[in-house]
């Protein structure tokens, strides 16, 4: 199993930065086509879920994002310093159809095959994402 | 992001390369914000070369499309690759945007179609 960590202030030009490292890690890791695709967008949608949501686009309020990659499982923790993370999540509405935003938390559950949100003692998100390295090769190779 | 925009006609036509994300995609809302304010309301993008969109790429799309028709004109949009286009299918946002399989055939739309 390899394991990374990544740290982020809670600044727009930190996304750029976070899809960067995200992108060379999938690749050393051979992860790609739909997998790295979905892997990518949850992360992305989670990382700008707790620099909005969460740390409140407060520049020094950090987003951790930690990665744990092995032959069976891909897992994602993404964790902010925000404040009533779960509260937050059971109160949203879905967008109406011309929001400019809200789609985001949609976008993890259909792209991430198995998706766990819960708040951390300090009251900040953590939401964990695992993907099955071996059902997207199963799929691949149907197609 | 890469922003090329020219003209044809009445139309604007953007080009986009990269990612469209958070911070692109205010990019974005400023360059066409360009062409609104100098009457230009007819805006077409070419999503060809977009590798990535997350949903706030798609809420800056929305917030184009949504002034282009407080203006009278129209925000079209084509070429999108497959996995940009499965994004706006999720998010049922394909029933609201005008796309278009070729950028050719976006343009030739508004020939049919008045708008300022």
């Amino acid at each position: 199993m390899t394991t990374y960590s990544f740290t982020y202030y809670s600044i727009p030009e930190s996304e750029d930065m976070m899809l960067d490292d995200i992108e060379e890690i999938l690749l050393k890791n051979n992860i790609e086509c739909d997998l790295s695709h979905a892997a990518k967008l949850s992360i992305s949608e989670g990382f700008t879920n707790a620099m909005i949501h969460g740390n409140l686009c407060t520049p020094h309020k950090k987003i951790i994002i930690e990665i744990e990659v092995n032959l069976e499982n891909l897992r994602i923790d993404i964790m902010d310093e925000g404040e009533k993370g779960i509260e937050k999540i059971n109160n949203r509405k879905a967008p109406e159809p011309l929001a400019e935003a809200g789609r985001g938390i949609n976008l993890i559950q259909h792209y991430s095959p198995k998706v766990i949100f819960e708040e951390m003692e300090s009251g900040g998100l953590k939401v964990t994402m695992i993907f099955d390295r071996n059902n997207e090769k199963k799929e691949n190779i149907l197609r | 992001m890469e922003i090329a925009v020219r003209e044809s006609g009445r139309i604007c036509i953007i080009n986009l390369e990269g990612r469209l994300d958070l911070a692109s995609g205010t990019a974005l809302k400023e360059k066409v914000k360009e062409m609104f304010d100098k009457n230009k309301n007819s805006i077409h993008l070419n999503l060809e070369k977009v590798e990535f969109i997350n949903s706030s790429g798609l809420g800056s799309l929305v917030s184009l499309m949504k002034e282009a028709r407080i203006r009278k004109g129209r925000l079209t949009l084509s070429n999108l690759a497959s996995y940009v286009q499965e994004i706006f299918e999720i998010t049922q946002l394909s029933h609201i945007f005008e796309l278009f399989p070729t950028e050719e055939e976006a343009l030739n739309s508004y020939d049919s179609v008045s708008v300022s």
